[in-house]
């Protein structure tokens, strides 16, 4: 059996769009991983909830995080070189493709990838007013006045 | 078009969980939907440092996370307040929280102080850090010969935490002088400080690493002759840095000398480190004490 570096998979997107990627970068994501680990990758990896712009970046992630990869715990340097690397690669996107980075990385279970986009979100969340977050995330608002006021009430703490 | 509405609720509260808890609780308002997920967070931070701030509504607001988060694992747990808030509310939201099982990291801090820490904490099987400020730490009293069972069995839950990895605890409050245990075999950092106790009985601190000690002795009270740290002393044996933190401690390691042990790990030497403007004189005998040995 070829070892993890040569080993090649052919990841498909829900588009029709093929990218190979090598072993490690395929098991980055753990959903691939475990359809590797059982076997069942002799041909092109179906990804029926992904399309090849989604597919393209999250494989751009995942091998700068092979071949970035921290030495080991203590490698203080190479965490804080790819930090810098994820803010950077997040800042190309808009909240829309930030939303479905965050569901195909939930998708295909890539832990470094949904909290760096979850925090991404909370990050445009902070030091908002309500209604500027409902602006920019296109919420509904669905309480009366008094069911708002309600709310207030029981969260004053928070709201002080 | 793809908005924070098509996302599932676990992972709007995944996104909430990086915010402070005062942060997402301001999307409560945002939906119905949004009401009570802020609630729901596996990291929950609670500070009141401030005593202008209203007492009630910290108060009803922490009950209310608590409540509506039912049994929803919270791994990371702060708590910091004036006793203001009361013992019976301070004690009956910890056991909330460590009764969830899974919690990880416990801080507590109340101000000045609080009474003592509630045992469910030390039965604890998932803890691995725990901070205590202003906590009394149970102890055996010296001269209560019918209640030393029910001292005993209460105090065992405190003698052994299996799986504690760091564990400080600062404790000034102690009116009573008499034995305490540290049957802590995991234990990687200890920072004890308190007055020092009349004996140490039971010791096993075998995988620490790192020691802060800040032993004081009780004004105004005689130590028996019977007195005698030793043990404390000799649990040390495996750490690698060791920092006595106050002139006494620093006298006890004198008076004591003999049962400071050979410190055991040749790879890293063992570096007491001092605070050298206190008490460079006395510090300079226990590093010689250390190296010697």
């Amino acid at each position: 059996m070829a070892s993890s570096s040569t080993n090649k998979f052919v990841l498909k997107s829900n588009d029709d769009v093929s990218f190979e990627v090598t072993e490690a970068v395929a098991r980055e994501f753990q959903v691939i991983a475990h359809i590797i680990d059982d076997d069942c990758a002799k041909k092109a990896i179906p990804l029926s909830n992904v399309t090849g712009e989604i597919l393209s970046k999250m494989i751009e992630y995942g091998k700068k995080h092979i071949e970035e990869a921290p030495v080991d715990e203590e490698d203080e340097e190479g965490k804080k070189k790819l930090q810098i690397w994820d803010e950077e690669f997040m800042k190309q996107f808009n909240m829309e493709i930030v939303f479905q980075l965050i569901l195909a990385s939930n998708y295909l279970n890539n832990k470094g990838l949904l909290d760096l986009t979850c925090c991404t979100v909370a990050d445009h969340i902070k030091d908002m007013t309500p209604d500027e977050v409902r602006t920019l995330f296109n919420v509904k608002n669905d309480y009366t006045t008094e069911e708002e006021e309600e709310i207030r009430k029981e969260n004053s703490w928070a709201f002080e | 078009m793809d908005t924070i509405s098509d996302l599932p609720d676990e992972i709007i509260i995944k996104i909430l969980s990086f915010l402070s808890i005062d942060e997402a609780a301001l999307t409560s308002i945002l939906s119905k939907r949004w009401r009570d997920l802020f609630a729901f967070t596996p990291n929950l931070h609670l500070y009141r440092s401030n005593r202008t701030q209203c007492l009630s509504n910290f108060m009803d607001f922490v009950e209310r996370v608590l409540a509506v988060s039912g049994n929803y694992a919270i791994r990371s747990f702060t708590l910091n307040c004036g006793d203001d808030v009361g013992s019976a509310h301070i004690d009956r939201w910890v056991r909330n929280v460590v009764k969830r099982g899974g919690v990880l990291d416990l801080h507590l801090g109340v101000f000045p102080q609080h009474d003592s820490l509630v045992f469910e904490v030390f039965a604890c099987e998932t803890l691995v850090t725990l901070t205590l400020d202003g906590f009394k730490i149970p102890r055996l009293p010296e001269d209560v010969s019918l209640q030393i069972g029910w001292e005993f069995r209460k105090l065992s839950h405190f003698l052994s935490c299996p799986t504690l990895k760091r564990l400080t605890t600062f404790s000034y409050y102690d009116d009573l002088l008499g034995n305490i245990s540290f049957d802590y075999p995991k234990l990687v950092y200890l920072e004890y400080s308190s007055h020092l106790q009349l004996q140490y009985p039971l010791v096993n601190l075998d995988s620490l690493v790192e020691a802060k000690l800040k032993l004081s002795t009780r004004v105004g009270v005689s130590y028996p002759a019977s007195y005698n740290p030793s043990n404390l002393l000799k649990g040390l044996r495996n750490v690698k840095i060791l920092d006595l933190y106050s002139p006494t401690t620093v006298k006890i390691f004198e008076k004591f000398h003999e049962a400071v042990p050979v410190l055991s790990s040749s790879r890293v030497p063992c570096a007491a480190i001092m605070n050298p403007n206190m008490f460079a004189q006395a510090s300079r005998k226990v590093l010689v004490y250390c190296h010697l040995l």
